[in-house]
Parts: structure tokens; C-alpha cells; sequence
């Protein structure tokens, strides 16, 4: 008994996670099936790949409003790009792209110290706008030979699993390793926690967080990329408020949106608990889909009041 | 020689903190110069007045942001809110719900008091609990447009021949848009309690240092939770003339990314985001600015999408000019 209390307490978001997905399996006998819970993978690998960065840039004690606007223009460049007929450029330049433009967002941040609510908006007004006068605010086909290899990625399947989930997987693997293992990680914690005192330490501030912003605008590329296999075309207004689906699913996973404190496993719990619950009111049919938003708000407000009443309580005695 | 470089340094440091001070009120008379010279039509007093029925919603919601960030917090909720009151207000007009009379009476006040408990409940949580500003607000601002289609369920919900409807299009006389009159109104009151009242003041201290201002016998409490109760308050008031003047309550579109208009505003302004000294005036000549950015872009024949690209350039620019350079 014990040990399930002490499980709860410590694995709040993954305890949360199970009961979830067991009531899903209990009520809807739809969500036994392998389809839907390979759709269910498939679908959240993109706002998981965003969320696991959107996870590191919150340790910093930043945030990134960007994300969805970059994976948006991301779809279109890409689909612009088709043109070339050239695999490499049509893949390999619009993650380029996004990453040049999370490196922006740093830069902006780290060197010219513009506060990162503020910088990351500019940015997500800059991409959302580059993908409106690209395609005038329609969707965007893809022309020539990517019209038939394109649309085939996001089939592919490794095993039983999707291959976009796969990709999702290593990426949210690897930089679950290197926070806990690596140098780079441990500074991320180290500049959330307290940035004076990192600096004095000797950590190189400007280029975590750079670094961050750069992986969190990398991340949207691949999440865009992803899209654009899926969709079949260019999007140029997706992925709209994708950044608030990303901050509520690190928030619902336990990290400190002061920085310093939270990682990436409860990110992903928070990612899937979210994606259950929209897939059980989608199973359920007859209520409103509206609904969704307000019980992701509630379940928001009851995880980020279990984190903060032991704290509460200890204030006040 | 030495004197010279001196002297040369004292000026660059009077015209940097002069640039900081006033740099919003340049680029706005910058943006009217060169709407002047593009358009001939553009230095009619009409023009004017449409300028300023546009930029109400922004100008009004910038100034309950203004103190917001102030006291070192942040709404994303604003615009969501402003949906909530909209919306509320319509289904009421409309009879949707028999549980409630068809009285624009009613639903006005309906839309006031459901907005003023978002605002509680952000400031609530905020204050009593320690909980991040951003994620509190995200919370209502994810809830507050569930409520609104939910009630609205989904679809646009139009009214006419009401009363309600000849409010948002009213002028004055002399052609003045009771816009104007608002947005004059917000902006003394809001001056008023900035610079005369107590409130003010203490909704500044507690931007600069929290814990000094608890200290000082600040009840930081109360003072954040009447925070974000004005700023749920003033979004209301805007989410209700926006849907008188357009004779509909759009549960998707009105009022989205209007926070992040406000935010933008006070940020040109010149407020620091970690809170502090709140400026009024730089803010609400940035609100427009936002405004004027799009009807440039509008008049001149140009793809509306610039005009994202041109603010989120003048955002970061702005911002980055008024920054503390020292470290």
C-alpha cells in the first residue's frame, strides 16, 4: 500500500497516465484496437517532439511561443521546395530553416537579452507571416515526383510501430540522456535553477540557452516535416496554438515553468494523458467535442494544484 | 581631444535615453509621415476615427495588461475572455437558454460577472498558491474558449435589431466614435490609478520585489488578485463593443491572439516584462502602432501577411532598443 502511495507521489503524471488509459480501456471498447492506439502514436509524435524541446526550454526558465508558427511555414516551405524534385533539398533545407530560426529566437534571447515571451512571439508572428505571403493564405500543393514519395514517409512502418513515432522516440531518448547524463543537460538545470550563480560558476549562459532555442526550433521543423508527409500538402495556417498544447503538457508533466526543475519522461506522460483524453471524448460521440478544451483546462488546474499544496501547506505552517 | 570624446559620450547617452523613453512616439508620427506622403486620403479625420474604432480592442486590453505586467505577471487569457463575455452576452440577447430571460440587461451583466471570475480565479491562484502567471492563464485561457463554444456550440452567433447592436456603431456628435470616448475614458482612470492612487503604486512595488512589498505591509494578495480581475474586466468590456459593432459573437475568432496584441503593445512600450514602472502613454501610442502597422500594409496594396512579419520585426526591435544594456 505503501508503495503504490509513495508511486503516486513521486509518478503523479504517469500514475495519472495509467488511470487514464485503463478508464479509456475500460469504457471504449474501440481504443483496444492496435488501429487506434497505432493513431493515436502517430497523431501526438509531432506535439511530442515539439513538447520534449519546449520541456528543455522551460528548465532554462524560457519559453517558446514560436513553435507551432515555424512548424507551419516548415509544411510550406517544404512543399514550395518540391519543385526541385531534389529529395535532400525538399527534406534537408526546411530543417534547416527551422533551425536557423530557433537559433534566432536564442540569439535574441541570450544576446540581446529581449525577454523570451517577447522574442518568441516576434518570431512566431515572422514565420506565421512567411507562410502567409508564400501561399497567400491557401493550402500549397506539392508538385512532381514528391507528390507520390512524400505522402509514403509517414506510412512507413518499423515493425508494428509507426516510423514518425520512431523518430519521435530517439529524439525524446536522446535528450532524455543527455540531460541526465551529460554536461550540456546538467548546465540546462544549472541556468533554470539560478542564472547568476551558473554564470559565476563558469557556465556559458548565452550558449544554453541558445543551444535550447535552437533544438526547440529544430524539433518544429521535424514536427513540420512530419506534417507536410502526413497532410500531403502545405500548411499554412496548422499547427495553430500547438505552443499552448506543448506548454500545457510540460506544465501537466510536473515541470516548474520557473525553470530549474522538471524533465522530459513526465513531458511525454503529459503529452499522451492529453491525447487519451481527446481520444476518449472523440470515442464517446455524442458530447460535445467542445469539451475537450475544458476538461484539458480542469485536468490542468487539478495536476498543477497537487504540485503546489505540499508547498502551500509547509508556507503555512 | 579627450574632452571631446567626453562630451560626445554624454550625448550618445542623452540621445540613447531619450531614443528609450520616446522611440514608440517617433515610430508612430514615422508611420502617419509615411501614410501621409503613400496616401492622400490617409490625414482625414475619418481615417482617424476608423484608426481608433480598430485599435479599441487593443488599446483598451493593453492598458489591463499594462497592469498586469506591472506587478510582474503575465494574461494570456485576454482574448479568450474576451470571446467568454462576447459569447455569454449573445446567447443571453438571442433566448438561447430558457433558464434565462431575453434581456440585454442581463446578459451584459451576465458577461461582466463570468469574466470577473476568470479574473479571480487567475489572480487567486496566482497569488495564494505561488503558481506561474503564464500556466494559470493558459488554464483560463484553454477554458474560457471551451465555455464560449460550448455555449455558443461552435457556431457564430448573430444578433440584430437590438438595442445592444447600435452601441458599437454610436457617434457622437461631431462623427466622434463612442470608441473614442472609451478608450479616453480607460486611459485617464488608468493614469489616475497608476500615478495617484495607492493601488498604483502598489501594484508597481510588487513588480519591482514581491517579497519587499509583502514586507512593506503591501497585502499582496488582494492587490494581485484586483489585478487580473481589471484585466478580465477591461477584455470584457472589449469583447462585448467588438460583437456590438460587428452584430456577432464569433466563438472561434473574437478576441484570438488578442493577448498577445496587449502584450506586444506594452512591451513596445516600454514596460519591462519582469515587471516595474508601468508607462501609460507609450503604451497606448504602441497599441496604436500595432493598428497602424496593418492599415499600412492595407493601404498600400500590400499582401496582409506582411504586416505579421513587419510587427514581430518592430516587436523584437522596439523591445530590444529599450533594453538595459549593462549586465
Amino acid at each position: 500500500m505503501t508503495a503504490i502511495k509513495r508511486f503516486f507521489s513521486k509518478q503523479s503524471a504517469l500514475a495519472a497516465l495509467i488511470v487514464i488509459f485503463i478508464i479509456s480501456l475500460m469504457l471504449y471498447p474501440v481504443s483496444r484496437t492496435w488501429t487506434n492506439m497505432y493513431n493515436l502514436l502517430r497523431q501526438n509524435s509531432m506535439i511530442g517532439l515539439i513538447a520534449v524541446a519546449m520541456t528543455m526550454v522551460i528548465l532554462t526558465g524560457g519559453i517558446d511561443l514560436s513553435v507551432g508558427a515555424v512548424c507551419s511555414m516548415i509544411t510550406v516551405i517544404s512543399a514550395y521546395l518540391s519543385i526541385t524534385e531534389n529529395p535532400v533539398i525538399i527534406l534537408l533545407l526546411p530543417l534547416i530553416i527551422g533551425t536557423l530560426f530557433g537559433f534566432v529566437n536564442g540569439f535574441v534571447v541570450a544576446k540581446m537579452r529581449v525577454a523570451p515571451i517577447i522574442s518568441s512571439l516576434g518570431i512566431q508572428l515572422i514565420a506565421r507571416g512567411i507562410s502567409l505571403v508564400m501561399t497567400s493564405g491557401e493550402t500549397m500543393h506539392i508538385s512532381g515526383s514528391a507528390k507520390q514519395w512524400l505522402p509514403q514517409i509517414a506510412k512507413i512502418k518499423v515493425g508494428p510501430l509507426p516510423l514518425i513515432f520512431l523518430v519521435f522516440l530517439v529524439f525524446a531518448l536522446i535528450f532524455i540522456y543527455i540531460l541526465k547524463f551529460r554536461k550540456f543537460g546538467r548546465q540546462i538545470y544549472a541556468v533554470g535553477g539560478n542564472e547568476d550563480a551558473a554564470q559565476m560558476m563558469g557556465i556559458r549562459v548565452d550558449r544554453i540557452k541558445i543551444a535550447v532555442y535552437t533544438i526547440s526550433g529544430f524539433a518544429s521543423a521535424l514536427a513540420g516535416l512530419i506534417l507536410v508527409s502526413r497532410a500531403g500538402t502545405g500548411q499554412p495556417v496548422a499547427c495553430d496554438g500547438w505552443e499552448m498544447d506543448a506548454i500545457a503538457s510540460v506544465a501537466i508533466g510536473g515541470t516548474s515553468l520557473a525553470g530549474g526543475s522538471g524533465n522530459i519522461e513526465t513531458t511525454i506522460y503529459g503529452v499522451f494523458i492529453l491525447a487519451i483524453i481527446g481520444n476518449m471524448i472523440n470515442l464517446q460521440g455524442n458530447i460535445n467535442s467542445w469539451w475537450q478544451q475544458i476538461i484539458t483546462g480542469l485536468l490542468l488546474i487539478v495536476v498543477l494544484m497537487l504540485q503546489v499544496i505540499p508547498s502551500w501547506r509547509k508556507s503555512r505552517a | 581631444m579627450a574632452e571631446g570624446r567626453q562630451k560626445a559620450q554624454v550625448y550618445k547617452t542623452v540621445l540613447n535615453e531619450h531614443l528609450k523613453k520616446f522611440g514608440a512616439v517617433y515610430a508612430f508620427l514615422l508611420l502617419i509621415i509615411i501614410n501621409a506622403i503613400s496616401n492622400e486620403n490617409f490625414l482625414a479625420i475619418n481615417t482617424m476615427w476608423n484608426l481608433l474604432i480598430q485599435a479599441f480592442p487593443i488599446i483598451i486590453t493593453s492598458l489591463g495588461m499594462l497592469f498586469v505586467i506591472s506587478s510582474g505577471g503575465i494574461d494570456v487569457s485576454v482574448g479568450s475572455v474576451m470571446a467568454v463575455a462576447g459569447g455569454m452576452n449573445a446567447v443571453i440577447m438571442n433566448g438561447i437558454y430558457p433558464a434565462f430571460p431575453r434581456s440585454i440587461f442581463l446578459g451584459i451583466v451576465m458577461a461582466l460577472v463570468v469574466s470577473l471570475m476568470f479574473g479571480f480565479f487567475n489572480g487567486f491562484m496566482i497569488s495564494v498558491f505561488n503558481m506561474q502567471p503564464i500556466i494559470v492563464t493558459l488554464t483560463t485561457y484553454i477554458i474560457a474558449r471551451g465555455l464560449t463554444q460550448l455555449i455558443a456550440n461552435g457556431k457564430i452567433l448573430s444578433f440584430s435589431n437590438t438595442p445592444f447592436n447600435a452601441v458599437g456603431v454610436l457617434r457622437l456628435p461631431g462623427n466622434v466614435p463612442i470608441q473614442f470616448i472609451i478608450e479616453i475614458l480607460f486611459v485617464l482612470i488608468t493614469a489616475f490609478v497608476i500615478k495617484r492612487m495607492v493601488f498604483g503604486y502598489q501594484v508597481q512595488a510588487i513588480g519591482e520585489n514581491p517579497q519587499a512589498a509583502k514586507l512593506c505591509g503591501i497585502q499582496t494578495t488582494k492587490v494581485q488578485i484586483m489585478v487580473y480581475m481589471i484585466s478580465s474586466f477591461i477584455a470584457a468590456i472589449a469583447g462585448l463593443l467588438v460583437s456590438s459593432r460587428t452584430s456577432a459573437a464569433d466563438p472561434t475568432n473574437l478576441g484570438a491572439l488578442a493577448e498577445m496584441d496587449a502584450i506586444a503593445a506594452v512591451a513596445i512600450g516600454g514596460t519591462s516584462m519582469s515587471g516595474g514602472k508601468s508607462r501609460i502613454l507609450t503604451t497606448v501610442i504602441s497599441a496604436m502602432i500595432i493598428q497602424l502597422i496593418t492599415i499600412t500594409i492595407n493601404m498600400n496594396n500590400i499582401h496582409y501577411a506582411y504586416a505579421r512579419i513587419m510587427k514581430g520585426l518592430i516587436i523584437i526591435i522596439a523591445v530590444y532598443i529599450q533594453q538595459d544594456k549593462k549586465r
